[in-house]
């Protein structure tokens, strides 16, 4: 009688943590599988020099209860050049590097100068990081859970650091198998909002970067 | 006697018209933040001595309130509003802004924007419009609202150091006059 009870719980305790483990028809990937995961996202990543795609960026608020979807082009230059323009539904560039960021708005254009913006850097990093798939398995910045699936694999990452936890429930980054790069990433907020950045035509290693704006 | 009724009544109702009319005739040159019929979108640049802070606002007019949210480049909150006339309340603030001076600034900057020419804004009346060179300046006390002829819109609290500009993002930008 008491084994049948034990039994039973350990089914419900199951039933349970089955769907923390699984996302969207991917399971948890552990060992020699996530060792080789890792490496091929790694390797993808470090020769990334470049990259241009365009996105879609769906942006969940909760507040007006509504979804906001914008359209434009990135492009990504190594080490942490980054070219973000949205085309509709609205025109607007942000640019950042390193620690200076361009923003062009119609025919306004500002810079300005984010050094003494920690915690904009840590996001900006974040999200770089999200695109180009570097430092992530770096254990002082996330907990990474991998997962596989047949439309590719997923990484979740929970970031490690307390002001950046703060922000980030947890960022999904979805792989394809063909290439290992990023072909959506989603960041899940504490407030509950999310935002979806769908990647596509996606071109690495070729001539981007022309849309760099001259930040010297 | 009766007739006497009527005319008293009639009397009351054209003066009642008449005081309505006048308020509505007598309204200032408006700041015209945003349109209450769509969703707004800015492009914001909010600057302080210290660090700068940029993002996209959205607005909608919601059941008489406005609510928004600001987010950075990327979509991540930095924290949503809720203004009335009464009273403007900050929520889901991103950590690094929140304390309680911060947001207790930003709120009544932002419920100056938006409230502004609300008649039932204790500041609709008090503050000091003008317009200087194709740009509407509005005034009170240690703020100032500025909106100029391409429709971009910065308020300056000289109070606590803060400037803020509102870029309209393109689809939404309105060709705002100042002729009044």
């Amino acid at each position: 009688m008491m084994y049948c009870r034990f039994v039973m719980f350990c089914f419900c305790l199951a039933g349970m943590l089955l769907p923390v483990a699984s996302q969207d028809g991917y399971r948890q990937v552990s060992g020699a599988e996530a060792e080789e995961m890792r490496r091929n996202i790694t390797a993808a990543s470090a020769g990334m020099k470049t990259l241009r795609c365009d996105f879609v960026q769906t942006k969940t608020l909760s507040l007006l209860s509504e979804d906001l979807i914008s359209t434009g082009f990135m492009t990504y230059r190594q080490p942490d050049m980054l070219h973000w323009e949205y085309v509709t539904p609205y025109h607007y560039v942000f640019a950042l590097n390193g620690e200076k960021v361009i923003i062009e708005s119609g025919e306004n254009r500002s810079e300005i100068d984010v050094a003494s913006g920690k915690l904009f850097r840590e996001i900006s990093a974040v999200i770089v990081s999200g695109i180009n798939g570097r430092d992530i398995f770096n254990p002082a910045r996330f907990g990474s859970q991998l997962m596989t699936g047949k439309d590719g694999c997923l990484v979740m990452l929970t970031p490690v650091q307390k002001e950046i936890r703060r922000i980030f429930d947890g960022i999904l980054l979805y792989f394809n198998t063909r290439d290992y790069t990023v072909d959506r990433v989603e960041i899940r907020e504490t407030g509950g909002d999310k935002t979806t950045i769908v990647m596509k035509n996606k071109k690495i290693n070729t001539t981007a970067g022309n849309e760099m704006p001259d930040m010297d | 006697m009766k007739c006497r009724i009527w005319i008293s009544m009639t009397v009351c109702l054209l003066q009642a018209c008449s005081a309505g009319h006048a308020v509505s005739g007598d309204r200032p040159l408006p700041l015209q933040m945003a349109d209450i019929s769509a969703t707004n979108r800015f492009g914001v640049v909010i600057t302080t001595g210290k660090a700068t802070v940029t993002g996209v606002m959205v607005a909608k007019y919601i059941d008489r309130v406005w609510k928004g949210a600001l987010v950075n480049e990327f979509g991540v909150k930095i924290f949503d509003f809720i203004s009335s006339p009464q009273a403007c309340t900050l929520l889901n603030v991103v950590s690094f802004i929140d304390r309680r001076h911060v947001k207790k600034t930003i709120a009544a900057d932002l419920r100056f924007l938006f409230e502004i020419d609300h008649p039932e804004y204790p500041p609709y009346r008090k503050a000091k419009r003008r317009i200087r060179q194709d740009t509407l300046e509005i005034t009170c006390r240690s703020t100032t609202a500025l909106r100029f002829a391409d429709g971009n819109i910065r308020l300056e609290n000289k109070k606590r150091g803060i400037v803020y500009l509102f870029t309209p993002l393109n689809d939404q930008k309105r060709n705002v006059s100042t002729d009044e």
